[in-house]
């Protein structure tokens, strides 16, 4: 089964998109900052990574960056979600391993859906 | 709005930065309520529908606070906001009633931790309230999941302050973003793009209202999370409880 790791400090929006990823099959799990999704991916390399862009403490791209350099999390493809989308951009972020940007104020649950999907 | 950084650098208006932190701080709440409403919309068990139902009703009350707060901080120099001698007690005690219920919904607990001897300051009770509860919102953010977030009174004799402090347990904070906290409480909310977390706009409206009351914000770093807090003039009918 698809394993998805969310890092989102916001609880009610990370069950939200646990909601929207389990309804279509996904294994999901939930930490609410970098330090935990450290710990959770050292456990278990997640297939796909969904991370805030503005967490509590660590910040995402310092998290990313350290995925980055290590060869066995290096190419765990990542989904930003992210109120910030509009001022972020794709290319300049790929080198984190970012392969999509979602767009927490526009996007509806199957489009988190079909971000991972695109990324499998 | 243009999204590439160039336009709004930390030089630009302080108006426009304090515009733009104000829709980026709002943004969050009302993407959450759409969200929420989504998952209503497919929710079927009713205890599951209720509980979706109670986070729009909290999330919407915590950005309509956001509004109160910007409301007021544009009235500041209307000189609606007089000082009196205040019980910060009550305010805490009150701010505890009010938020007890978002707290619960978020598995977190606020408690106001007692003191023997009441303590009295000069301040608005308004202002000092939109003060305490701003910092309580922010301590909700970073708490640990069953962690209790604990409002407290101390007096500072010796410099003749009433300190009331906002005390989290959560992640620790590099250095770097704490430096950066401590630099905001005093200036403007930065350009959206120069942001490792927020805009600091909670912050910037807590300091102005402090100053308003002739205070001062501030923050103390824990190993294990954070203290905010506001410390005004005591007030000088603290004689008459000692």
């Amino acid at each position: 089964m698809t394993y998805i790791l969310v890092v989102e400090d916001d609880d009610w929006q990370a069950d939200l998109q646990e909601r929207a990823l389990r309804a279509v099959g996904y294994d999901v799990q939930r930490v609410s900052h970098a330090t935990a999704a450290i710990v959770a991916i050292d456990e278990r390399v997640p297939d796909v990574l969904i991370v805030d862009m503005l967490l509590a403490g660590t910040t995402a791209l310092a998290l990313l960056h350290e995925l980055q350099s290590h060869p066995d999390t290096a190419d765990v493809p990542v989904i930003a979600c992210t109120n910030l989308a509009e001022s972020l951009e794709l290319e300049r972020l790929r080198k984190y391993g970012i392969r999509r940007i979602v767009d927490k104020s526009t996007m509806r649950p199957e489009d988190l859906v079909a971000a991972v999907r695109s990324v499998l | 709005m243009n999204g590439s950084g160039e336009e709004y650098s930390e030089e630009a208006p302080f108006a426009v930065n304090s515009l733009l932190a104000a829709a980026h701080e709002l943004k969050a709440p009302l993407a959450l309520v759409r969200q929420l409403a989504f998952a209503l919309e497919t929710a079927e068990d009713p205890a599951d529908r209720q509980r979706l139902i109670d986070r729009i009703a909290l999330t919407s009350e915590r950005a309509l606070r956001l509004t109160t707060d910007l409301t007021k901080s544009a009235r500041l120099d209307d000189g609606l906001f007089a000082l009196e001698p205040l019980n910060p007690e009550q305010v805490c005690r009150d701010i505890v009633a009010e938020l007890s219920p978002l707290f619960a919904a978020h598995e977190r607990t606020l408690r106001y931790k007692h003191r023997r001897s009441p303590l009295l300051l000069v301040g608005n009770r308004d202002l000092l309230r939109r003060i305490v509860t701003n910092f309580s919102d922010n301590a909700l953010h970073y708490a640990a999941a069953g962690s209790d977030v604990i409002l407290q009174v101390q007096s500072i004799k010796s410099r003749g302050v009433v300190r009331i402090g906002v005390r989290d347990a959560g992640p620790a904070l590099p250095a770097d973003v704490w430096r950066s906290l401590h630099a905001r409480a005093k200036r403007g909310p930065q350009a959206i793009q120069s942001r490792p977390q927020s805009s600091g706009l909670g912050l910037l409206l807590a300091h102005q209202f402090a100053d308003a009351m002739q205070g001062t914000i501030g923050v103390t770093r824990h190993r294990d999370g954070a203290t905010f807090y506001v410390e005004l003039r005591a007030s000088e009918q603290l004689s008459l409880f000692s």
